[in-house]
Order: structure tokens, then C-alpha cells, then sequence
């Protein structure tokens, strides 16, 4: 049940990024759903489910654009692990913390793009714009902000859903 | 062994995963077409969704602009009869010199023009963070697009098929890093090459430094670059300058087609050597 609704939530989010988001761009940037994802993965499952989830998410965002097959697989395997990592160890759930992890995961998602871009195809792609990072990062910081806890409150739904079913199994009742 | 298996656990599978993601860039980069399937697999399942949810929003959103310009639609109704008005009268002097065209043509035996058949498509889905220039399109293979078709509106030029499946496709634009057009100005007959730079106008490349030309000057595409063919509008120059030492002028090309809002397009079937067909020579 689980992995149905990730592979939905999964697939809603590529329709709506590639349907909808040109409408919501501001300084021609747009959110990137899979960054939150990433992120969401990191903080949900540690740094090993967090590698798995955004490389997954990552390589299917690769397979709808058009270029170099694998830069954003890499970049998003990355801040899934790093941000799994971090939670592990030292971070707390603050809005402060979140700021800091979807701050800090724009720039190094940007800088892969960016660095690897700019080797592999070897153009201007490859210019670091501070004014496009800035506005990506806040417009990022906004959506992820909002979007996080819609992620988490389902997952924990469905969580709760799920134990109930199990209760049920061994003999107990959800009212217990 | 296992006990070392499990205290690296996590890097291990980290640099698997790295590995893996480095093996797909490379051998992406050597063989472009490796990964086609896998991305035609990927557009099939979400172009059907795609199409749903595009429709539902272009639908939603033009409702919204028609309620917006119903306020300034009676002012605009008369600007607008004064330029059909004008548009008629100079299709009249159009028309006219066409058949004079036609007359010369066929006294010197040049070839006949063909026209070129073409496949309206929607617009269902962009790149999904917008680096990439690129469209997606409900029209695929089993429409009869192939790759390196060129894609083009009323207005103008767009940018060429890139990638085909069987019931999408995706476009590249000319405004990506990745395309440039070989073109001429219309008027002044000068060459040049527009390169897209991943902003709204295009790079001008190769403007002779002694080319006589303004800005506004309409300029079209040359058919030299085998992909597009000849005479689409590709847009008009501007912020024409002289840099320096440089054989070349400085200017940039605003594009005849403002590929922000464009929700529908034409993809011309036929590579640009096949619109002078062989059996059109005499």
C-alpha cells in the first residue's frame, strides 16, 4: 500500500511540474517537486531509503527532459542521502532545520546541474547565476515549506491505516 | 567479510548508486539512443495523464484570460477591424504579385514549391524544471512524426522534434542551448546563425560586420542547416551593435513566437530536402 501511494504521489507530481508549473514561475524558475520529494525521502526513511527514493524520482525527472541522461538521478540521490544523514544524526524537525535543508539541497542540486552540464555539453549552461539561485532557492523554500507536511501527514494516514489493519488481524479492535 | 559488508554497509551502497548514475551519464554520452526505450516508456505512461491534466488547465486558464479581456474586448474589436481592413487591402496587392510570381516561375522552369503536409499537435507537458527548452507534444510515431521534423505556428519558427514515441514526442526549442538555426535577414538577403542561449531571445552569430541591417528587420530561416526548412520566420534582430575589433556584429533575435504561451502547433512532415521534391525539377 505503501509503495502504490509513493508511486502515485510519484507520478501526480511529474504531471503537475510538467502541466502546470510554467503558470506558477517567478523569475522564469519554477518549484521543483522532486527536490521535495528528495528531501521528504531523506527525512522519511534515512540516508539509504533517501538514496534509493531520489535516485528513483531523480532518473524518471532525467528521462522527461532532454540532454545528459543521469545528472539530476545523481544530484537527487545525493540530497537524499545527505539530507538522510544529517536527520540521523544531528538535525531536529524545526521549521529552521527544513529551511536549512531545502536552502543548502537547492544550491548542491544547482551546482551538480551545473558543473556537470557545463563539462558534459560544455556551454554557457554552465555559468553559475547567483540571481537564478536565489530566486530558485526561495521559490523552493515556499513550496517544499507547504508541500512537506501535506507528504508527511498522508504517509502517517496511511501509517495509522495500516496498523489498524494489523490490530484487526491479531484479534483487536481499532477502538481498543 | 560479512562483518565488513555490514560496517560499510551505507557507503557501499552509496558509491554503488554513484557508479551506476556516472555509467548512465557516460554511457549516455557515448551512445545518445542507448536509453531511448526507457524514455519512450517513460513519456508513454504520462503523456495520456499529461494530456488530461494539460487540457483541464489550458481550458481553466484560458477561461480566466477570456473573462479578463471581456473589459477591454469592444476597444479591441475596433483596432482590430481597422487592421483587417488593412490586411485586406494589402492581400489584394499580395495576391497580385503572386500570379505576376507564378507567371515568372513557370516562364523559367523552376521548381514547384510542394506544399508540405503538416500534423497539428497540443502541448501537454514542458521540461520539468525549465532548464531545458523543451515541449511535449500529444503527437507522436504512430502520427508520423519522426525525429528532426521541424515544428513551427502561424506565427513562426519553435524548434524540431527530438525525441519520438508512439503517442508524444518531445520538441526542442529554438531557444535551447542545444539548438541554432541558420538564417538570413529577409530583407538584406545577410546570413547569419541564431543560437539559442536558454533566455527569451536568441544569440545572433555571424552577422557580417558590413551588413546593412536595423533593428525589427524580420529575419528567416535559410534551409542551409539541413533540419528546417526555408522561409519560416524565425523572428526579428535586435540591441545591434559593434563590438570592438570583431569581423562580426553583436545582436540578439527576439523570437516570432512567444514560446511561453504557445498551447497548440504545426509539425511540418517532411525533412526540408523533400519540399523541393526531385520530380518538381524539370
Amino acid at each position: 500500500m505503501k509503495i502504490i501511494f509513493y508511486v502515485c504521489l510519484a507520478l501526480l507530481c511529474f504531471i503537475v511540474q510538467t502541466t502546470s508549473f510554467h503558470f506558477l514561475s517567478w523569475l522564469r524558475v519554477y518549484p521543483d517537486v522532486v527536490l521535495a520529494l528528495s528531501i521528504h525521502g531523506g527525512m522519511r526513511w534515512g540516508k539509504i531509503g533517501g538514496l534509493q527514493f531520489g535516485g528513483a524520482v531523480g532518473f524518471v525527472q532525467d528521462l522527461l527532459s532532454y540532454g545528459v541522461l543521469g545528472i539530476n538521478m545523481l544530484s537527487k540521490s545525493l540530497i537524499g542521502f545527505t539530507v538522510g544523514a544529517l536527520r540521523e544524526k544531528y538535525i531536529s524537525d524545526s521549521v529552521l532545520a527544513r529551511v536549512v535543508i531545502i536552502v543548502s539541497s537547492t544550491i548542491l542540486d544547482l551546482m551538480i546541474y551545473r558543473t556537470l552540464s557545463g563539462m558534459l555539453i560544455g556551454d554557457e549552461i554552465a555559468n553559475f547565476d547567483s540571481k537564478a539561485a536565489i530566486a530558485q532557492s526561495v521559490i523552493n523554500l515556499v513550496f517544499t515549506l507547504l508541500v512537506l507536511p501535506v507528504i508527511m501527514m498522508a504517509d502517517r494516514a496511511i501509517d495509522r491505516r495500516l496498523s489498524r489493519r494489523q490490530d484487526l488481524f491479531h484479534g483487536k479492535s481499532f477502538l481498543d | 567479510m560479512g562483518g565488513f559488508f555490514r560496517r560499510y554497509q551505507n557507503l557501499l551502497i552509496l558509491a554503488a548508486l554513484v557508479v551506476l548514475t556516472l555509467s548512465i551519464l557516460l554511457s549516455n554520452l557515448k551512445e545518445k539512443s542507448s536509453l531511448n526505450a526507457v524514455e519512450r516508456v517513460a513519456i508513454a505512461v504520462l503523456s495520456p495523464f499529461q494530456d488530461i491534466v494539460g487540457w483541464s488547465v489550458g481550458k481553466a486558464s484560458l477561461a480566466w484570460e477570456n473573462y479578463l479581456h471581456l473589459v477591454d474586448v469592444k476597444k479591441e474589436n475596433r483596432k482590430l477591424g481597422r487592421s483587417l481592413d488593412r490586411l485586406v487591402f494589402e492581400n489584394g496587392l499580395l495576391t497580385e504579385r503572386l500570379k505576376h510570381f507564378e507567371r515568372l516561375e513557370s516562364l523559367l522552369s523552376f521548381p514547384k514549391v510542394s506544399m508540405t503536409p503538416f500534423e497539428a499537435a497540443r502541448i501537454i507537458g514542458r521540461d520539468t524544471l525549465g532548464r531545458v527548452k523543451l515541449l511535449i507534444i500529444n503527437k507522436g510515431a504512430g502520427d508520423g512524426l519522426k525525429e528532426n521534423m521541424s515544428v513551427i505556428t502561424h506565427r513562426g519558427l519553435v524548434g524540431r522534434v527530438v525525441r519520438v514515441s508512439g503517442s508524444a514526442s518531445k520538441v526542442l526549442m529554438i531557444t535551447d542551448v542545444r539548438s541554432a538555426v541558420d538564417a538570413v535577414v529577409q530583407e538584406t538577403r545577410n546570413q547569419l546563425v541564431a543560437s539559442g542561449s536558454n533566455l527569451q531571445t536568441l544569440e545572433v552569430r555571424y552577422l557580417s560586420i558590413g551588413a546593412d541591417v536595423t533593428e525589427g528587420e524580420r529575419v528567416i530561416s535559410s534551409g542551409l542547416g539541413g533540419v528546417f526548412p526555408k522561409g519560416l520566420l524565425v523572428g526579428a534582430l535586435a540591441n545591434i551593435k559593434k563590438e570592438g575589433d570583431s569581423l562580426f556584429l553583436s545582436a540578439r533575435l527576439e523570437p516570432a513566437v512567444d514560446l511561453d504561451k504557445i498551447e497548440e502547433v504545426l509539425v511540418l512532415k517532411s525533412s526540408p530536402s523533400d519540399i523541393f521534391s526531385k520530380d518538381d525539377w524539370p
